[in-house]
């Protein structure tokens, strides 16, 4: 993941710094896992050459990221501010078209089950925003 | 029993993710956790160094990067479990649109599915030719018993060979040979049928979360 290419929105830079929390957890996991390991051989000595062929070692892995903002319009600052903090724009932008009520349940759902920060004065103007950009059979 | 993961949302506010099983489901046997794949640790992006393993139910249950297990004494009442992953309960999970005040439970047993693999939709073959047409099905929350292929319309289904059995929970390959005798657009469909008897819907089941789709899949072939 390359930190250098992050875009200058705040919701594009919040998305990528949170999605390097996973690697961050994986590294504190390594210093648990011999731990968890001595606890189980102590038991029996079959069980402890068995289980020293699971050697948790150190994983790397390179995590999908997704830089792509959500394209110009009315309400664009809000989707890229707002929506990125969590999830990619191409999650939107694969849902089906919605209209502006059922977007507005969408996104009140993201404020209400996930705590989404969106302020209730930008509801309609997303929603809006939404329902035009997915409107015809753009989104699968 | 209720299963947490050390996977959390962005916001603080975002619930931490936890799933529930009766406790004679987590101690059946099966339910496991696993610490390695194919001999090696979990790759992070599949729960390493953890994953809750849940043979024959829906993903969601198989919490990764498993973090601790506890033990409830009234029903879990957090977001994951209580409020996300619903399915009306109805047969095949299958409402209209419309239909209000329909009762909620938390998805459960994964229903029976197959799929071609040998070839894609549109593909070209010639006439008069003899494709081995293959693909995989599964039976959800058990075995496959059998997998039927029909190149007509679903008015005549035919029995494919299966492949080697791994398990009732695994991928079952299947093959049926075909001769395409005459030229033009044909449809191919497969169903399959599992261990219980349960098979694969003609129309597709609809809900809010589109959860348990298994409608018969269908591809088209250009015969020339």
């Amino acid at each position: 993941m390359s930190i250098g290419s992050i875009h200058r929105d705040s919701g594009l830079r919040r998305y990528v710094v949170m999605r390097t929390i996973p690697v961050a957890l994986a590294g504190l996991l390594v210093v648990g896992a011999p731990h968890l390991r001595a606890e189980n051989t102590g038991s029996s000595p079959e069980k402890t050459a068995k289980q020293s062929d699971a050697h948790w070692s150190k994983v790397s892995v390179e995590l999908p990221t997704s830089l792509t903002p959500f394209p110009a319009g009315e309400g664009a600052v809000i989707a890229n501010a707002q929506c990125l903090i969590c999830h990619s724009a191409g999650m939107v932008l694969r849902q089906p078209a919605r209209t502006q009520e059922q977007w507005k349940e969408t996104i009140n759902k993201m404020r209400s089950a996930y705590g989404a920060p969106l302020p209730a004065e930008q509801v309609d103007a997303l929603a809006a925003y939404l329902s035009r950009l997915i409107s015809d059979g753009k989104g699968s | 029993m209720r299963f947490k993961g050390l996977d959390t949302g962005v916001l603080p506010q975002t619930p931490d993710f936890m799933k529930s099983l009766a406790v004679d489901h987590a101690r059946d046997g099966e339910v496991m956790i696993a610490y390695e794949m194919n001999g090696e640790p979990l790759p992070l992006l599949n729960g390493f160094p953890l994953r809750l393993v849940v043979p024959g139910w829906y993903a969601t249950y198989w919490v990764k990067m498993l973090e601790d297990i506890e033990v409830l004494d009234k029903p879990d009442d957090n977001y994951w479990t209580s409020k996300a992953y619903l399915i009306p309960d109805t047969p095949g999970a299958n409402v209209t649109p419309e239909q209000k005040g329909v009762k909620m439970v938390p998805i459960n047993r994964m229903v029976p599915r197959s799929f071609f693999t040998s070839l894609t939709d549109g593909a070209a073959v010639g006439r008069g030719q003899t494709l081995n047409v293959r693909g995989i099905a599964f039976g959800g929350d058990t075995g496959v018993a059998k997998v039927l292929v029909s190149a007509d319309q679903g008015r005549r289904w035919q029995e494919a060979r299966l492949g080697a059995n791994y398990g009732k929970y695994s991928f079952r390959q299947w093959e049926f040979p075909l001769r395409f005798a005459t030229a033009g657009r044909q449809r191919l469909m497969v169903k399959t049928v599992n261990a219980a008897g349960v098979t694969q819907p003609d129309r597709p089941n609809w809900n809010g979360g589109g959860f348990m789709r298994n409608v018969i899949e269908s591809i088209a072939v250009e015969v020339s």
